[in-house]
């Protein structure tokens, strides 16, 4: 596989991770019988989408200087 | 009347929730048991680990040396923490994104046609004979294992239930 096309795929897997990540937190808030509240999920959710950009940057970045 | 209409389809579905809960256990430890050997086996070997580390090529230089110190910990800790079943799902999710960074940083180094160890188990740093794909599969069942904490909820004999009255 090239380098750039090894770029695509991690920033496609990475949205995917986003996403069912979204998800997951607004199946949890919907599905649970006493869900921890909202507030703490979405923060914990943006903690994970900031690691995975700036992971996926920062390879990306890596793999393709 | 109702019990008895209620019976047939509740039994099943708490047996099965049960046999769900008990993998997740045999999941916990196993998962937990790696980590722990992962951290014990890096924690002593602080320059090998940042060898490994810098190996990669990924991190800023000036980060290495923290993150070959705060790994192992990390690991060690979180691996305790799944055995014992306490704040199984959080744990669970940090050691996913941790099994994801593994995942980029071996497929990375393929990718650039690196030839180092993987490191992750103590060693690390340049090879002859590096083997990405075992080691991709292998945190690929790591990360599976992972994810069936977090979807999963409740895990058997978890202190957190006792602890909190939940796993997570």
């Amino acid at each position: 596989m090239s380098e750039e096309w090894y770029v695509v795929v991690l920033c496609v897997v990475s949205l995917l991770v986003i996403l069912v990540g979204a998800w997951f937190v607004r199946h949890e808030l919907r599905t649970r019988a006493a869900p921890p509240p909202p507030a703490l999920l979405w923060v914990s959710y943006l903690g994970v989408v900031a690691v995975v950009v700036l992971g996926a940057a920062r390879t990306s970045w890596v793999v393709l200087r | 009347m109702t019990t008895t209409a209620e019976e047939p389809t509740t039994l099943p579905h708490s047996r099965a929730r049960q046999v769900l809960g008990w993998v997740g256990l045999a999941g916990r430890l196993y998962l937990g048991y790696t980590f722990i050997t992962a951290g014990i086996d890096k924690l002593p070997h602080h320059d090998t680990t940042e060898l490994a580390v810098r190996a990669y090529q990924l991190l800023p230089w000036q980060w290495v040396s923290a993150y070959a110190t705060a790994l192992p910990i990390a690991e060690l800790l979180l691996g305790i923490l799944l055995v014992l079943g306490i704040l199984t799902r959080s744990v669970a999710v940090l050691l996913a994104l941790g099994l994801c960074s593994f995942l980029v940083g071996i497929t990375s180094a393929w990718a650039r046609g690196l030839n180092i160890d993987c490191g992750c188990f103590g060693g690390g740093g340049a090879t002859t004979d590096p083997h990405y794909l075992e080691h991709v599969l292998r945190d690929v069942g790591y990360l599976a294992i992972a994810v069936y904490l977090v979807v999963v909820r409740r895990t058997a004999l978890a202190l957190g239930d006792w602890l909190f009255g939940r796993g997570d």
